[in-house]
């Protein structure tokens, strides 16, 4: 199985809608059943309007792994 | 399905997503000797070598991002290079601009579908046009879309213009000649097209939401003094154009008060 990641989720919830978009309206309930896609693509969407900036604090943790 | 009661799936979309990273982690490990500490991303723990490190750093250098968001997408792109032959870094800046632009084509979907909600009656329009309001155009405790969209299209154009100069600068060091583009260049270019692409969309998005009467008088004097201000004859101001299509009467209006 291939992994989850937050760009296979986004491309899925594109698929889903753009199916929709070609009168497959019964992949409405794909979202219904699981709405986990939209939580990825709602975080994404956060960080495009503002980009999370860079602070000293990640770049630390980064350099000595020490969260 | 309410597009508001989402949140309880949080707990449920953060192992769907994570669930299976526990193993890279190990992987790291053993494939490498450097092993040199412990980071947390998104709640897992994982161990990172020196390489890795530097890959992260030089990604949240390179598109501006947080470092702990950049060691995420970094950590999703460590299968890429094999598959794109590009370096780790390449490929993590590639997953970037796609997670952007797969976020505001998801966007201009629903957009799509809420058009078609002006003529057609269903549960899925009703659900397109009640999730592009209140999940995208409204979002709690946040600046208003049309601004926002403003400020993010401006961010975007100020960026393409900073890889513009990097492309020239290669160029001049190429001594005059337009030799074939370098592999990394080919990334630089990969960025500014999809930059380009990404400002279309949020053109679209602010188009859809004036037209949804969400713009005010001060967002369509930002948006002219913006156009008064270019200097450049470019696709970037063809979408501008666009924006500013949604309001064709606020826009004209605006044009004759300020030609006074």
């Amino acid at each position: 199985m291939a992994e989850q990641t937050t760009l296979i989720a986004l491309q899925t919830l594109d698929r889903i809608f753009l199916s929709i978009l070609e009168g497959r309206h019964e992949n409405l309930d794909l979202l219904r059943d699981d709405g986990s896609v939209l939580d990825v693509f709602e975080e994404e969407l956060k960080k495009v309007w503002t980009r999370p900036a860079r602070s000293t604090e990640s770049r630390n943790a980064i350099n000595s792994g020490m969260v | 399905m309410d597009p508001s009661s989402k949140k309880h799936r949080k707990s449920e979309c953060n192992q769907l997503r994570y669930g299976l990273r526990p193993i890279r982690a190990i992987r790291a490990v053993l494939t490498s000797l450097l092993f040199i500490g412990k980071v947390t991303v998104n709640g897992e723990e994982y161990s990172i070598n020196d390489e890795f490190k530097q890959n992260v750093l030089n990604l949240s250098d390179e598109v501006e991002i947080n470092e702990i968001e950049a060691a995420a997408i970094v950590l999703d792109s460590q299968d890429d290079p094999g598959i794109l032959g590009r370096s780790l870094l390449e490929c993590s800046i590639i997953r970037f601009h796609q997670h952007r632009k797969y976020v505001l084509d998801i966007i201009r979907l629903l957009i799509d579908l809420d058009r078609e909600a002006e003529t057609e009656n269903g549960p899925v329009y009703d659900y397109a046009t009640q999730y592009l309001r209140e999940g995208v155009f409204a979002v709690k405790d946040s600046q208003r879309i049309v601004p926002r969209c403003m400020v993010a299209m401006k961010d975007v154009r100020a960026w393409i213009q900073k890889l513009n100069d990097k492309i020239t600068a290669a160029a001049v060091l190429a001594g005059g000649q337009t030799p074939e583009l370098a592999g990394e260049l080919e990334t630089v270019e990969f960025s500014r097209v999809s930059l380009i692409q990404q400002h279309e969309l949020m053109a679209i998005i602010m188009c859809r939401a004036i037209e949804t009467n969400l713009g005010q008088e001060d967002d369509f004097k930002s948006l002219l003094a913006e156009l008064k201000a270019t200097d450049k004859y470019d696709s970037l101001l063809g979408t501008f154009i666009l924006a500013a299509r949604g309001t064709p009467l606020w826009f004209a209006s605006l044009l004759a008060n300020t030609s006074k």
